[in-house]
């Protein structure tokens, strides 16, 4: 890994606070759009050993230690929006709409969004042991513990059995929780 | 090599303790009584100079007027708070109001706002430092509990620099203790810090991946700490006491500090024995002149059940840290106790209980903290940074909205550093400022939360209402402090900014303390350039 805090790559880091600017967290974190939460960690975890602000801390330039400071203050805030599986998939669906320009940065408008959401994602179940139950394999599956979601979805089924979303939902799991 | 020293420091509501790192390990600094913990009390004496550590805690009894303790339960705090109503009533010291409902401590015809009496603390590692090392040092990695919020960690800030200190961070005191222990593995390790100190309880919960210390979620309790365990046992004192020879020893304030001392005594005695005996000779002379003795024996058992509530307030908080990251206590791949009240043998067994694993105590828990502050600082010091911390902050962000009410800016345990911008617009034609209330807590009404301040932007260009669109950026930093500033969307030029309400102190106040505590002699150590002559005790 380049040691960044070598003069060479002063510039490159300046000119990087002012291009990031245009970037999306993806594009941020080095990462496909189709990338696991383990990429997702890995990756903030990487760029924190080259980027992280208490590296630079020794350095007296202060613009470039401000354009550092820039830099991974937009790196925290990536992985904490994609990290969160709800927030992710809004913002995932922002960037690629025609107004991927404004949503570069997950913003009040994206918040509300994801409370609508989650909203709905809510009304999945009726019953109060299924709904549970749903929201117990919402968390299992942004752990990406497929298995766990797997059962939990299927004890969910037993209470509402004529549910054909949670059964679309319990299929697709089942089908990544084989593929693994 | 370079031969700048940075000390870590961590100045607990009970005991302080400073590190540096020597020949590559973090080294706890004795005073000159080899002493390694030295009690927060700051002790000023008749001829203007300051006692400050284990010998002031005995000036308690003595002059107890003029000798403070606890500070760190008032730092950051409004006048008004329950903390400080709480510390008015017990503390022998005055506690005043001063300017913007913040609070002062009334020492003979002097008044002395809250930082300065830990900066006295502070001074004091400082100048243990210096005599240990042979010359002057001024950074410092300065530790907070995790569950400060920015008024707290603001004021410690200021009391860094009212002591002449160089502050590099401010640490959180979980995340330090996890830093000193380690854990160079390549194995993702999730672990729990347990930190009951003698005024706050954290609960922190770290991934350790090789050289970076994530904090997944952290918890706390700031009104929760081993003094609280004391109290349990002097209360317990006092009503027998009072049931045996209908006398209220809490009337009488040195009778009272002395049961204080023997409760905690009798407390650190139950992390070995099973039972302990109370002694305090001469606690109480009636009006014929006769003396009483308190003399009484308090088992483990008993002390258990007396404490008991306390004990699972702090699982409450376990549970809430553990529910935040989304983990169970079986997740956990190892806990680390901080803080002395962990060494009871009731806390010790309930975390294993908790956890279903032995706690790993290999480091002192009274020390681990400092050590852990002392490598962060050496590491700020150079490139060679082998550790990267990524912190969280504490407690939600929120903005004042109309109707007392609040909406979250920036959620708890978001990692830091970071910002987040929101944009306003003007309400009214030529309105040329713009103003803004900002708290931190977990209501969304403003009276629940703590207020940090209100900002005023000024400047604004005269236009018709809704014309003028202010981007307000918040920003929370790796100090885990907040800073605000703002600037008109269109033309970019950023608005002044000047905070109207505040518990902090300002600018000429902070220049003004400092050279106060410059001018401010510590007593028992040797005068700069003064020679070998001990000031008296």
């Amino acid at each position: 890994m380049a040691d960044y805090t070598e003069e060479q790559f002063w510039p490159v880091l300046k000119q990087l606070a002012v291009n990031i600017d245009g970037m999306d967290y993806y594009e941020i974190l080095n990462l496909p759009q189709d990338c696991t939460p383990a990429d997702i960690k890995r990756s903030y975890y990487d760029q924190s050993r080259s980027l992280h602000p208490d590296k630079f801390y020794h350095l007296t330039d202060v613009a470039l230690r401000d354009a550092v400071n820039k830099i991974y203050k937009r790196i925290t805030e990536a992985y904490n929006v994609l990290r969160d599986a709800p927030k992710r998939k809004i913002y995932t669906q922002d960037i690629n709409g025609p107004q991927r320009a404004q949503k570069l940065r997950y913003n009040e408008a994206s918040e509300e969004a994801q409370k609508q959401a989650e909203k709905a994602e809510r009304e999945v179940c009726q019953t109060p042991k299924a709904k549970a139950l749903f929201l117990q394999a919402q968390t299992k599956m942004a752990q990406n513990n497929w298995e766990g979601a797997f059962k939990d979805l299927q004890t969910a089924l037993m209470f509402e059995p004529a549910n054909e979303k949670l059964k679309a939902i319990k299929n697709e799991v089942d089908q990544r929780r084989k593929a693994k | 090599m370079s031969k700048e020293v940075a000390m870590g420091i961590d100045l607990g509501t009970s005991n302080s303790c400073v590190s540096i790192i020597e020949n590559g390990q973090a080294v706890v600094i004795p005073n000159e009584w080899g002493e390694l913990t030295h009690a927060s009390v700051v002790s000023f004496l008749e001829d203007g100079s300051v006692l400050v550590g284990n010998d002031a805690k005995k000036q308690m009894c003595i002059a107890p007027e003029t000798t403070v303790a606890s500070a760190k339960r008032l730092i950051g705090r409004f006048f008004f708070s329950e903390e400080v109503k709480k510390a008015r009533a017990v503390m022998p010291y005055a506690i005043v109001e001063g300017p913007n409902s913040s609070v002062r401590v009334a020492i003979r015809d002097q008044i002395y706002a809250v930082p300065e009496i830990s900066a006295m603390v502070l001074k004091e590692m400082k100048a243990i430092t210096e005599a240990h090392v042979g010359h002057p040092v001024t950074k410092a990695v300065i530790t907070v509990p995790a569950f400060f919020n920015d008024n707290q960690r603001q004021a410690t800030k200021d009391a860094g620099r009212i002591a002449g200190l160089d502050v590099l961070r401010i640490l959180n005191e979980p995340t330090a203790a996890a830093l000193a222990y380690g854990f160079g593995n390549n194995v993702n390790q999730r672990v729990v810090i347990y930190d009951l100190g003698g005024g706050t309880f954290d609960v922190s919960i770290l991934e350790i991946g090789q050289d970076v210390f994530e904090v997944l979620a952290t918890a706390g309790d700031t009104y929760l700490g081993g003094d609280d365990f004391d109290d349990r046992v002097l209360q317990w004192m006092l009503a027998a006491f009072k049931q045996q020879y209908n006398v209220d020893l809490a009337q009488d304030r040195y009778a009272l500090q002395k049961c204080k001392d023997a409760a905690e005594k009798a407390k650190n005695t139950f992390s070995e024995a099973d039972t302990a005996d109370i002694h305090v000779p001469l606690v109480f002379t009636d009006a014929e002149g006769m003396s009483y003795d308190l003399e009484m024996q308090l088992t483990r058992q008993q002390f258990n059940h007396m404490v008991m509530d306390l004990v699972q307030r702090t699982f409450k908080v376990c549970d809430e840290a553990l529910q935040t990251a989304r983990l169970t206590a079986a997740d956990i791949d190892g806990v680390i106790l901080v803080g002395g009240p962990t060494r009871l043998p009731i806390i010790r067994n309930s975390v294993r209980h908790y956890f279903q694993r032995e706690p790993n105590t290999n480091i002192n828990p009274d020390l681990v903290v400092c050590m852990g502050a002392a490598i962060q600082a050496h590491a700020l010091l150079d490139s060679k940074t082998s550790s990267f911390l990524l912190d969280v902050t504490p407690m939600t962000l929120r903005l004042g909205t109309v109707g007392g009410y609040t909406e979250a800016i920036i959620d708890r345990n978001t990692p830091i550093p970071i910002d987040r911008t929101r944009t306003f617009t003007t309400v009214r034609d030529g309105q040329d400022k713009v103003n803004i209330r900002i708290y931190q807590g977990e209501s969304r009404l403003a009276k629940e939360c703590t207020l940090l301040g209100e900002f005023e932007f000024a400047g604004l260009r005269p236009a018709r209402r809704g014309d003028v669109k202010v981007e307000v950026t918040f920003e929370i930093d790796t100090d885990g402090i907040v800073r605000v500033s703002a600037k008109d969307q269109e033309t970019g030029q950023a608005a002044s900014t000047t905070i109207s309400l505040s518990s902090g102190l300002s600018e000429a106040e902070i220049q003004k303390s400092a050279e106060r505590n410059a001018a401010t002699k510590l007593a028992e150590h040797k005068g700069e350039g003064e020679g070998a002559e001990l000031a008296p005790a």
